[in-house]
């Protein structure tokens, strides 16, 4: 028999190399050197805290007792973890973007961050937890009696109880509150807690196969035994059943512990996917050999033994001390590791929402500043690990060993399970409120207390025997077991039906009927569509200035965090030294910050209290309702942007057009060309040639030729002066000539100069006197040049017999605008576009000399000197507006 | 036509992935369905002597089979994290 002394040596030995590992892990995490400690594996076991004492020994005694019903305690969470994807990771994301430090945290900070909520939650979870505890304790003490019972020397189990409790509580305030950030990951006692899950998992295999492969003959004769002594009244698929399934599968989200190291422990997503068949997986290792263990127990031991410690009196009564001894290693580390992970949870919540809302409320009245909030919620959450210890040991002490705690894990299960509705609701439902919140995790917590808490004391704690019998006030429809006469034989399933059924109808209801507060709308907003938001972009305007904000952040979070952050942000805004502008993104960051640490609504609390404010800011509502304008505006957007692309595929249609036209002209104005410079030269190179050769030639026909030589180089040297010109205007290079010259008198040079080369008997020309008052600054031998142009066109091209040339005058402040009409036949429409192009024949005036440059040089010349020329269609003839500015630049116009 | 290609590939991808999560949901909603009605219980072999045996590994046999889903379909969706 392993004496008690060894025994103990065992459990201390275990403990210091525990102790050693969450050193290590926290050295290593303080050195950055995470890469184990971030492992999915890591994660995954530390899930494994679901599994307490009360499983690991629990299930054999459940299976031995009711048969197959323990496997629904596993089952539940298994098909929590398959569906990760629409649940779990959704409330992940939410805790990482929202820095939630626990599930009061959570509930409070989706409806408004009210500070109700947290207290009413934690309150709950606290009732719920305590008595978890105290199961804990009782377990490790009836192990270790288990070992004792013939040795007269060992300690009372209230002394054992007292000192495991003890142990505990050093461990986790030596681990659990290092960090003041709820939020950042407790390395060390994760990574104690993965080490736990393993020597669990290993502690109930190791005795499994020794029970199937060296007690027994092997899996068939198990079975064989299983079938023989197991009951079968209560099996599966029944209402109990499915209520189990349900609870447990509530409770791996709502229990605190769970929350921890599912939700503020993961730090990344991705462990999750990993999670979701190994955490299933561990379960299915874990209950493989239940059966067997508790049908051989069965079989073997005398009858009365407790089936709860078969995992232990099986290898004891075989005389295997070793396994013995390892299975009570694993029933230990299952017990403490629930206990360590629930007293950081629960401490966690307590200061958060009960400590510091109190403590600030008290300095309030002193100057706030002057605190170290720091060193308040350390020290409170210390005393909270070891308050909460101290309360599942007195609970212990009270019940214990009575049966009342034998059923207590299913029993904190439903009263945590009661925030199932307003959490699960408020990630997928936006019109859940916190009054409907409120309303709904009381109603179920009184009826949990009433129909299935109270009652489990037996009538020996509030509820009478007699009120069980006959209902509250001897009214028959508030008998606890059976509400509104309706009778549920399973007092569990009855009151699972009742409270969540009547939670959820508090809920639903008055959610419905009350209207949120904006931070409620909100957050709402914020949770339910997490995985749409790109950033936070509320913000409160500011009030408080960086100074006070800085003092507050040194409270909460550090000096040197503090000084840390602030310097970050500084440099991101810009500034190289100094502290950063308070702007409101800034506050939002810092608020997350401390909400890190002391939970949501505690930090609203204290920045509302620092800036003096604590309504919502315009632009907070405006970005709840933009949702839809959003939603609009983009399709809206969409609509314009189509209209644009058919607009500019018709521009380029039309530009195709163009192109393809002008590049036709070139062509036909390169035959044009070569055509208009092969005459001339034709006519020059054979006349020179006569007058070369032929010695008898008279003086008059010399004259002639000569005369058409002439004319004819003449012609040339237009035509390639006309095409120099162009090409050297358009090419920007123009140097104008500038001067003051009346206007009138250039207009008239020009009429002169166009009358040289043709017959102007019957031309009437109507030039405006008002030409003659204006003046301008301006290159008049190029402006002349354009006039003689359009007015030996309007003469050239007219086909009455009595043209008629009007020049008029309009004037804006900074331009004169000529207008030069006749009655001639105009252009056609085609032909409109090309006509101010170069090298363009119209397709009308085709009896007429020239090349079609004189336009094109014209709309140059105007280009440069700052103005324009347009053809204005009119009904008889052509009409050409010259604009041209008052003064003129002698600048590029390019 | 290369634009084209790459269109339908990109259909095809935001197809996968839109499947993938189907099955996510699917899943736990099959595990629902033989885990807590009495459907499976319909095809257990044997007479009521060895009831307790054949539900045991039907439950078994079922766990196992969730497990080996959640296994395939993590590591479809791992992917689905990454990318974003």
């Amino acid at each position: 028999m392993l004496s008690f002394n060894i025994l103990v040596s065992i459990c201390l030995i275990y403990v210091i190399i525990l102790f050693m590992v969450a050193a290590l892990a926290e050295q290593r995490a303080q050195k950055n050197k995470l890469s184990f400690l971030h492992s999915p594996i890591v994660y995954t076991l530390s899930i494994s805290v679901y599994c307490t004492a009360w499983t690991f020994y629990g299930a054999v005694g459940s299976a031995a007792r009711n048969g197959l019903e323990f496997f629904a305690i596993y089952l539940g969470p298994t098909l929590v973890f398959i569906g990760w994807w629409w649940f779990l990771r959704k409330l992940v994301r939410i805790g990482n973007t929202q820095r939630i430090t626990s599930i009061a945290d959570l509930i409070s900070s989706r409806y408004g961050k009210s500070n109700l909520l947290a207290v009413v939650v934690t309150l709950l979870a606290v009732i719920g937890t305590t008595p978890y505890i105290a199961l804990q304790l009782q377990s490790l003490t009836l192990s270790f009696a288990v070992f004792t019972q013939k040795n007269a020397n060992a300690p009372s189990s209230a002394i054992t109880a007292l000192f495991i409790a003890f142990g505990l509580a050093a461990f986790t305030v030596v681990f659990g509150t290092r960090n003041l950030d709820a939020n950042e990951r407790h390395h060390g006692v994760i990574t104690a807690i993965a080490l736990e899950a393993i020597v669990k998992l290993i502690a109930l295999l190791s005795v499994g196969i020794f029970v199937v492969w060296f007690v027994a003959d092997g899996p068939t004769e198990v079975l064989a035994n299983a079938e023989r002594m197991l009951p079968k009244t209560t099996g599966v698929f029944t209402p109990r059943w499915v209520t189990l399934t349900f609870l447990s599968g509530a409770a791996i989200i709502c229990l605190p512990r769970m929350f921890q190291v599912i939700v503020i422990e993961n730090d990344a997503e991705k462990h999750l996917a990993t999670a979701s068949w190994a955490f299933p997986l561990y379960l299915f290792l874990m209950c493989l050999f239940v059966v067997p263990i508790a049908a051989t127990g069965l079989e073997i031991l005398p009858e009365g033994s407790n089936p709860d410690l078969f995992v232990l009196t099986i290898p004891l009564a075989m005389g295997q001390e070793a396994i013995a001894a390892l299975a009570f290693l694993g029933g230990f580390s299952s017990a403490t590791s629930m206990v360590i992970v629930a007293a950081i949870a629960l401490s966690t919540m307590v200061s958060n929402h009960i400590v510091l809302p109190l403590w600030l409320r008290r300095v309030q009245a002193r100057s706030p500043e002057s605190d170290d909030v720091r060193s308040i919620l350390l020290r409170s959450r210390r005393i909270s690990i070891v308050g909460i210890l101290g309360l599942g040991y007195l609970y212990y002490q009270f019940t214990g060993g009575t049966s009342a705690l034998a059923s207590i894990g299913l029993i904190a299960f439903l009263g945590v399970a009661q925030v199932l509705p307003a959490l699960s609701f408020g990630l997928f439902w936006r019109n859940a409120t916190r009054t409907g919140a409120l309303a709904g995790i009381m109603v179920g917590f009184t009826i949990w207390a009433y129909t299935l808490f109270l009652p489990s004391f037996d009538g020996s704690f509030i509820l009478t025997n007699d009120i069980m019998e006959n209902g509250l006030w001897g009214l028959s429809i508030l008998r606890p077991h059976a509400l509104f006469g309706i009778n549920i034989p399973d007092p569990l399933v009855h009151a699972v039906f009742w409270s969540l059924f009547l939670n959820l109808f508090a809920f639903v209801t008055l959610s419905l009927m009350t209207t949120p507060k904006p931070l409620e709308n909100l957050q709402a907003l914020q949770f339910t569509n997490v995985f749409g938001m790109s950033s936070q972009r509320h913000m409160p305007s500011s009030i408080s200035t960086s100074e006070d904000l800085f003092v507050l952040a040194q409270r909460i979070v550090g000096r040197t965090r503090a000084a840390r952050l602030f310097e970050q942000k500084a440099k991101e805004q810009g500034k190289p030294h100094g502290l950063p502008d308070p702007t409101s993104e800034f506050i939002i960051t810092l608020e997350r910050e401390f909400a890190g640490s002391v939970g949501a609504a505690t930090a609203h609390a204290m920045m509302a209290q620092i800036s003096g404010r604590e309504t919502v800011s315009v632009e907070e509502l405006i970005a709840v309702a933009d949702e839809t304008a959003q939603v609009m505006e983009y399709s809206a957007r969409l609509e314009k942007q189509s209209t644009e692309l058919a607009e500019t595929a018709k521009e380029l249609r039309r530009a195709n057009n163009k192109l393809t036209k002008l590049s036709q002209q070139k062509d036909d104005f390169l035959s044009q060309v070569s055509h208009e410079l092969r005459t001339p030269m034709t006519s020059i190179r054979s006349f020179s040639a006569i007058l070369m050769n032929d010695g008898e030639i008279d003086r008059e026909q010399f004259a002639r030729f000569s005369s058409i030589i002439n004319d004819e180089s003449q012609r040339l040297t237009r035509i390639l002066d006309d095409i120099l010109d162009l090409s050297f205007l358009e090419s920007g290079k123009v140097k104008l000539n500038l001067q003051v010259k009346n206007m009138g008198e250039m207009l008239e040079q020009s009429i002169t100069a166009s009358s040289t080369s043709y017959d102007m008997s019957n031309v009437d020309i109507r030039l405006s006197k008002k030409f003659h008052d204006v003046k301008l600054l301006t290159d008049a031998d190029r402006l002349t040049q354009v006039f003689i142009n359009l007015i030996s066109n309007a003469i050239k091209y007219n086909n009455k017999p009595k043209p008629i040339i009007k020049i008029d005058l309009a004037e804006t402040p900074d331009y004169i605008t000529a207008i030069i009409s006749d009655n001639g036949p105009g252009i056609s429409e085609g032909d409109r576009e090309i006509i101010f192009e170069k090298f363009s024949k119209l397709s009308s005036g085709g009896a007429a000399s020239g090349v079609g440059l004189g336009l094109s040089i014209c709309a140059e010349i105007m280009r440069n000197l700052g103005g324009n020329i347009s053809f204005k269609p009119s009904d008889s003839g052509a009409t050409f507006e010259v604009k041209i500015p008052k003064k003129t630049d002698n600048h590029d116009a390019r | 036509m290369t634009e084209k290609q790459s269109f339908d590939a990109m259909n095809k991808k935001s197809r996968g992935s839109r499947k993938k999560r189907d099955i996510a949901l699917i899943l736990p909603i099959i595990g629902i369905i033989l885990l807590l009605t009495p459907v499976l219980k319909s095809f257990a072999v044997g007479d009521e002597a060895s009831s307790l045996t054949s539900v045991m590994l039907i439950i078994f046999g079922v766990w196992a089979g969730l497990i080996a889903a959640a296994f395939l379909l993590s590591r479809a969706l791992i992917s689905e994290i990454r990318n974003k």
